[in-house]
């Protein structure tokens, strides 16, 4: 850590090297470090790796929760602390960019759901910028480890992206997206569609008078998308070909919408069509072929 | 009746002007060049008139919104054939209605001009990642690109503060657009060939290209997902992707 800084120093003072500048901080590292590394870069990051105790435990038991932990509540701190403004004396910038951390996925057999729990335990309590999740890639043999042959998790990672996506700027809560019964998110489904498919008793929305937290949940509407939305309908109503222009992702928003009480979905929300017809390995011209029957 | 203007911003505000004085819908607002010339419509060239110009750029910015005029300029850098036309329809539009225009995101002729604003934006800041420099044998550094958009004067002022340094050449080879700086100011030319292989140093050059195939790992290799961050278009500039 010593060396770290030492180097951040040189950058920033003998280089003047005032662009962005992001360190690792180790672990059990003495706080005094850590207060000058926030004081030198812009983003620090903890890397927690193993999303549970007992993964942490099994496979790297010298090191403990506490040292990760404890330098994370530090930083949010004095984060909070440098961002109140004092009268009369010079703001001094810590850790601008804020806090963010890294969770392995698939090294250890813990669920998505315990990943998502802490994910957003993280961002809520240390107010992180943002959890990263990395696939496992195996290097070495060892009987606590995945085997040596196994490829990376890419599609569970790529999910628990969405996922995280959904908890910062779709309003949704861990709990909402997986529980006990149901702890890893569906591999051939997004886990907004999943949700929604789950909860079609709240479907279908009229696009011009849902609230925003509703038009965030409906599949094939982004946060950017529903911002528009709510700006376009002051100023008129909105039909299927307003939403087409405006480029909704309507081949899924249109089972969950209705346009001034139009449904252009084309089927029946009970059907159970739906899991085919949004799944990521639709071949989409048998699908058609059904679609037709309900008209 | 088809505008015909000389394919500047001040030009299509001219043309703007003269719609609105002689109380004409225009069919087309060209770009200067070619345009394809209908059966029935009559012709009307339009000289710039910078008070003209002046005086819609101003009356946009009160009656509509302040941010107006800047969207428009933006939407024009996509260079769209239509994109006077457009511009007419959404000052037209806003006149009527004024500063919900903005929002009116449904209406075709503001979508028209929010969705090329919005591209010819995005391609800029991609550009803040992908423009690649070479350094010349005299110091100077020098990169060459070929936008879709005319985005050379978006660039600029990040470049003048980031290799604030550092004298450099961004090329813009489709439009014959140069930007130079010399460390303090940025200077707008054209009319340069380019550079010749023998003027570069390229250590650096392959340090990066060896950096950049070293660092990638090999079970995580998506060459979909690379190309929709680095479109294949914009390869030919990039040395990473020089084999």
């Amino acid at each position: 850590m010593e060396l770290m800084i030492k180097a951040l120093r040189k950058l920033r003072h003998e280089y003047r090297f005032n662009g962005y500048i992001h360190i690792k901080s180790i672990p059990g590292a003495d706080m005094r470090l850590v207060h000058e590394a926030g004081s030198l870069a812009d983003r620090m990051s903890i890397n927690i790796e193993l999303p549970s105790v007992s993964g942490l435990k099994l496979l790297a038991p010298q090191k403990d929760p506490a040292s990760i932990l404890e330098p994370m509540g530090y930083v949010r701190e004095r984060i909070m602390e440098s961002r109140e403004l004092v009268l009369y004396k010079k703001p001094q910038p810590f850790v601008p960019a804020g806090q963010s951390t890294q969770l392995i996925v698939g090294a250890t057999r813990d669920s998505d759901l315990k990943i998502l729990t802490l994910t957003e335990h993280l961002y809520r309590r240390y107010q992180l910028k943002r959890v990263y999740y990395s696939a496992y890639v195996p290097v070495n043999d060892d009987r606590n480890l995945p085997s040596v042959n196994t490829s990376p998790p890419l599609l569970r990672e790529h999910r628990i992206y969405q996922a995280d996506w959904l908890l910062r700027f779709y309003g949704f809560k861990a709990g909402e997206l997986l529980d006990e019964g149901h702890p890893n998110l569906d591999t051939h489904l997004d886990p907004k569609c999943d949700w929604a498919l789950r909860h079609l008793d709240q479907f279908p929305v009229e696009i011009n008078k849902a609230p925003l937290e509703m038009l965030l949940r409906v599949p094939g509407i982004g946060y950017r998308m529903a911002a528009k939305i709510i700006r376009a309908r002051r100023v008129g109503p909105l039909g299927f070909e307003d939403l087409k222009r405006m480029r909704v992702v309507l081949k899924r928003a249109r089972y969950f919408i209705t346009c001034n009480g139009r449904y252009y979905g084309g089927i029946d929300l009970d059907s159970g069509l739906l899991y085919q017809l949004l799944s990521d390995k639709t071949d989409s011209k048998v699908m058609a072929g059904q679609i037709s029957m309900f008209g | 009746m088809v505008y015909v203007t000389d394919g500047s911003f001040e030009g299509i505000l001219t043309a703007v002007f003269e719609a609105f004085r002689n109380r004409e819908d225009p069919e087309e607002i060209t770009l200067g060049g070619d345009f394809q010339l209908s059966m029935t419509a009559g012709i009307r060239e339009i000289s710039t008139d910078t008070e003209k110009s002046d005086r819609v750029w101003r009356g946009v910015e009160s009656k509509i919104s302040k941010e107006s005029p800047e969207n428009l300029y933006m939407a024009y850098l996509s260079e769209h054939p239509r994109v006077g036309l457009y511009i007419y329809r959404y000052i037209k539009l806003g006149l009527n209605i004024g500063r919900k225009v903005e929002g009116y995101l449904q209406h075709p002729d503001v979508h028209a001009i929010y969705d090329l604003s919005r591209r010819v934006g995005s391609e800029a800041h991609l550009f803040l990642g992908i423009l690649r420099f070479k350094k010349l044998r005299n110091g100077v550094f020098y990169a060459c690109y070929e936008p879709d958009n005319n985005i050379t004067q978006l660039i600029t002022d990040h470049f003048a503060s980031r290799l604030s340094d550092q004298a450099w050449i961004i090329h813009d080879r489709k439009r014959d657009i140069l930007a130079l700086f010399n460390g303090e100011e940025v200077i707008f030319t054209s009319g340069f060939p380019g550079i010749d292989h023998e003027d570069c140093e390229g250590e650096y050059e392959e340090l990066w290209k060896r950096y950049f195939s070293a660092i990638a790992i090999e079970s995580r290799k998506n060459p979909r997902l690379q190309r929709s961050f680095m479109p294949r278009r914009y390869w030919r500039h990039l040395p990473e992707k020089q084999l």
